[in-house]
């Protein structure tokens, strides 16, 4: 060989050793960073998913369970955040909760990141940015930026094609790990199935009425800031759509039916396999959508993109969009708005004793007057065992 | 859970919003509309869930019985009464999935329940009541022209009318609209027609 191919692949063998070293330390960075959480005066307890399943004990996707239990019997509400990491609205709504809200009656268990293992990478090919910050009074507060699927670093191989269980309905082989995609789980398959197994014996066992499913849409679907509901759940839901809309929210909240025939969903499945009734909540991501321009953090938080607007001037979207986007305190202040009206909602149905009551976390107008930063709690500030991972 | 839940809600905040809607509904009114007599059908040409909207709505302004159905059949409604039969339009794909049925179906069984109101005497409202979010395709299109015209009055939420569609179709059509300011204010809106 002559010396100078020797001397062009060694180069190039550097140069790769090079680009796997960078990448191998940011990608372990992003893997291995842990998100404080500060467990409010509310919580009273925390366990794990393990506790109720032992086939996620001890895995990526052994998340953390807190509970705010008043002990005065109630309702049981669960508000699940983090089914998909890329709409970080979910998570930060549930984050909000446990570190503000205060429960008189019933019980509110939170989850904030329900599949931490989507939590832990990136759509490949898509120039997300790792980490996303929110700013607070005592600095920043820092948050891995995930995908919408588990890792396959967690949960490999995809199958060719992915059949739902139990209905072997067949959908996209990928969705066997969307964490929306495998309700209401099996005990014996892969990650994610697990771990929506384990969620459903968390909500039997402990008798949750009311489950709230937080995510994030792109503009250009139809199913956009709105409210998706079993039919256990369909009056709660239209009375509190038609409220916000009235009352509270600029831009209305819609209401849809949840399909019996499309498997796998967690407004579907929690339905049908428990008694508790089920909802997914939408919000307006222009992060998500296909038409956007830069792919950055500032367009995650401010939501603000000048081709998802034309897209909209060309009535292309199915939510309003203009110079002032949709900040993340837009869209976590309409999560919580509409978590806390459907609790007030649900009680106007319910008989005093089956009630939950929930203060403390601020609504719609307060977030965006404020901003999302402030309801955060320094870790640094509390004792240690207040503090929590995720 | 229980039917008349809505005396027991401590806050004020519905019902300052349905007085508001009621005061509004006055002004909208464009041509006289008739009288709205209960017992009440709701039903939805496109399976979105307008019908329940309306129902939880006439509920909380105790404008009773009201009963929602979205696969309300020509026999299911003949022999039970009702006097009124409100029918929602857009459509929803979700919903239409989720029954099995599409556009065109709904149509089918829409007109069948128009003409079985008709024998039994009542007033035919077509309602638009969930926004310009049901006002994107054609199935929705196709929906509202197939009720419209069929029905005595037409009754919308103002957000359903930004572009003045439904102001202009009314006249076409000459048929009465009644304007709500949103989906809370239905009921009370719809009682103030009584």
């Amino acid at each position: 060989m002559e010396r100078r191919t020797l001397l062009v692949k060694a180069l190039s063998l550097l140069i790769t050793v090079v680009f796997m070293v960078v990448a191998g330390r940011e990608f372990r960075a992003h893997r291995t960073f842990r998100e404080p959480v500060v467990a409010g005066e509310g919580v009273t307890a925390v366990r794990t998913l393990g506790d109720y399943h032992p086939g996620v004990k001890g895995t990526v996707n052994d998340c953390n369970i807190y509970f705010l239990d008043s002990g005065k019997p109630g309702a049981t509400v669960l508000v699940f955040g983090g089914t998909h990491p890329e709409e970080p609205a979910a998570n930060l709504t549930a984050e909000l909760f446990v570190e503000n809200a205060r429960v008189e009656q019933g019980r509110l268990l939170v989850v904030i990141r329900g599949n931490r293992s989507a939590s832990t990478y990136t759509r490949n090919g898509e120039a997300y940015p790792t980490f996303y910050r929110i700013p607070t009074p005592w600095g920043e507060k820092t948050y891995r930026m995930g995908d919408r699927c588990s890792s396959p670093l967690d949960s490999w191989p995809d199958p060719e094609v992915y059949l739902h269980y139990p209905t072997k309905q067949m959908l996209a082989y990928m969705d066997i790990r969307n964490l929306n995609r495998t309700w209401p789980g099996r005990p014996g398959g892969l990650l994610t199935e697990r771990t929506t197994f384990a969620f459903m014996e968390l909500i039997r066992s402990e008798k949750v009425d009311v489950f709230i499913d937080l995510h994030e849409a792109e503009l250009e679907y139809p199913v956009e800031n709105t409210i998706v509901a079993h039919e256990k759940a369909q009056g709660v839901a239209a009375m509190t759509s038609m409220v916000l809309t009235a009352q509270e929210f600029p831009v209305p909240i819609g209401m849809e039916f949840s399909p019996v025939a499309l498997r796998g969903l967690s407004h579907r499945e929690v339905g049908d396999n428990s008694d508790a009734m089920s909802m997914i909540f939408e919000v307006a991501e222009p992060f998500l959508d296909r038409i956007r321009g830069i792919t950055d953090e500032a367009l995650l938080l401010e939501g603000k993109d000048e081709f998802v607007k034309k897209a909209g001037e060309h009535g292309l979207l199915y939510a309003p969009m203009d110079d002032s986007g949709w900040p993340i305190a837009v869209r976590v202040g309409r999560h919580a708005s509409t978590v806390l009206q459907t609790l007030e909602t649900f009680n106007t149905m319910e008989t005093p004793e089956r009630q939950i009551l929930v203060s403390g976390v601020p609504r719609y107008a307060e977030l965006v007057d404020k901003g999302l930063g402030a309801f955060f709690r320094d870790p640094s500030g509390v004792s240690e065992d207040r503090v929590f991972y995720e | 859970m229980k039917e008349a839940f809505f005396v027991r809600r401590k806050n004020g905040r519905i019902f300052a919003g349905l007085a508001l809607a009621a005061v509004f509904l006055f002004a909208a009114v464009a041509v006289q509309a008739a009288p709205i007599e209960p017992p009440i059908a709701v039903t939805t040409c496109g399976q979105s869930p307008g019908a329940v909207m309306v129902k939880m709505s006439c509920a909380q302004a105790k404008l009773m019985p009201t009963d929602s159905d979205n696969k309300l059949t020509a026999d299911g409604l003949r022999g039970k009464g009702y006097k009124t039969l409100i029918i929602t339009t857009g459509t929803s794909m979700k919903g239409m999935g989720a029954a099995g049925t599409d556009v065109n179906k709904e149509i089918a069984r829409i007109e069948e329940l128009v003409k079985a109101a008709r024998e039994e005497g009542m007033l035919v409202v077509g309602a638009h009541v969930e926004g310009m979010a049901r006002r994107t395709d054609a199935s929705d299109e196709a929906s509202i022209k197939a009720v419209m015209p069929l029905s005595d009055m037409i009754l919308i939420i103002e957000d359903s009318d930004k572009d003045g569609f439904f102001t202009a179709y009314s006249k076409e059509l000459n048929k009465p609209l009644v304007v709500v300011k949103d989906a809370l204010g239905i009921g009370a809106a719809l009682a103030e027609l009584k």
